[in-house]
């Protein structure tokens, strides 16, 4: 598979780092302003088989070169075959679909990242250090989402069900990174797949690219 | 008012606000048993 990154910044560069480690992968470039002395910058899009972006640009610049897209955005209707929602929240609700499946109802699904200073009125303990926070709820979503504000650089994504409460906390670029590329093993040949859809192919492949996952009990 | 009352209300005052601040302390950096996982 031959693998297009838009770039807009240097920190896009690391999807493309940890795409050049898949064995499906036999290129890697990408498009957009970054430099690199690793990644191979190409100047128009033609020729690549996936074209990926943490923002929803993949889906016109796949479907001007006819390839698959694969982005953190979500969308109901694409015009290529396309992975969306890879994302913290994306990553969250697929460990959320996950822990369904194996029969556990989950009851809330927490997202922290950095930003804007803000709180909200519902309580979440996420793993340490990123820890105790207050966040919001996030509306219109199949189950119950709250999402904080991380302490500067980390991120932590937090699924609790009956009797269990299952968390990822890493440097935030790196999670938002392997929420993304793990996208990779749904590319279909038509139509849009979330990453939530097929959370074990999704789960495993996040967790061969460095994703690591806690339980407590 | 007597001093002795002074004293004892911003003591009773003290003593709530650290108890209040050591909970919110220990919310904060509860170092809770989180054990590593396979999602796969």
């Amino acid at each position: 598979m031959k693998v297009l990154v838009l770039a807009d910044h240097d920190r896009d560069l690391r999807i493309a780092h940890v795409m050049r480690s898949e064995p499906s992968v036999e290129r890697v470039a990408f498009l957009g302003p970054p430099s690199s002395s690793v990644i191979e910058r190409v100047e128009t899009p033609a020729g690549f088989d996936l074209v990926v972006s943490p923002g929803p640009q993949a889906f016109a610049v796949a479907a001007e070169i006819g390839a698959a897209a694969l982005s953190a955005a979500e969308i109901d209707v694409s015009p290529v075959p396309a992975v969306v929602g890879a994302s913290l929240l994306g990553l969250g609700l697929a460990m959320a679909a996950r822990l369904e499946s194996q029969g556990t109802a989950v009851t809330r699904v927490a997202v922290a990242r950095p930003g804007p200073n803000g709180s909200g009125p519902i309580k979440v303990g996420f793993p340490p250090p990123v820890g105790g926070l207050s966040g919001v709820e996030l509306l219109e979503l199949p189950v119950k989402v709250v999402e904080a504000t991380a302490p500067p650089g980390w991120a932590s994504v937090l699924v609790e069900g009956n009797g269990t409460r299952q968390a990822v906390v890493d440097d935030h670029l790196f999670l938002s990174t392997i929420a993304l590329a793990a996208g990779i093993a749904l590319v279909p040949p038509a139509g849009i797949v979330r990453v939530w859809d097929s959370p074990q192919i999704y789960l495993a492949r996040a967790e061969a690219m460095g994703l690591v996952a806690a339980i407590r009990p | 008012m007597k001093p002795l009352p002074i004293i004892i209300a911003v003591g009773a005052l003290t003593a709530v606000f650290a108890t209040l601040l050591q909970k919110r302390i220990k919310e904060n950096t509860a170092t809770e048993a989180w054990e590593p996982v396979s999602l796969s």
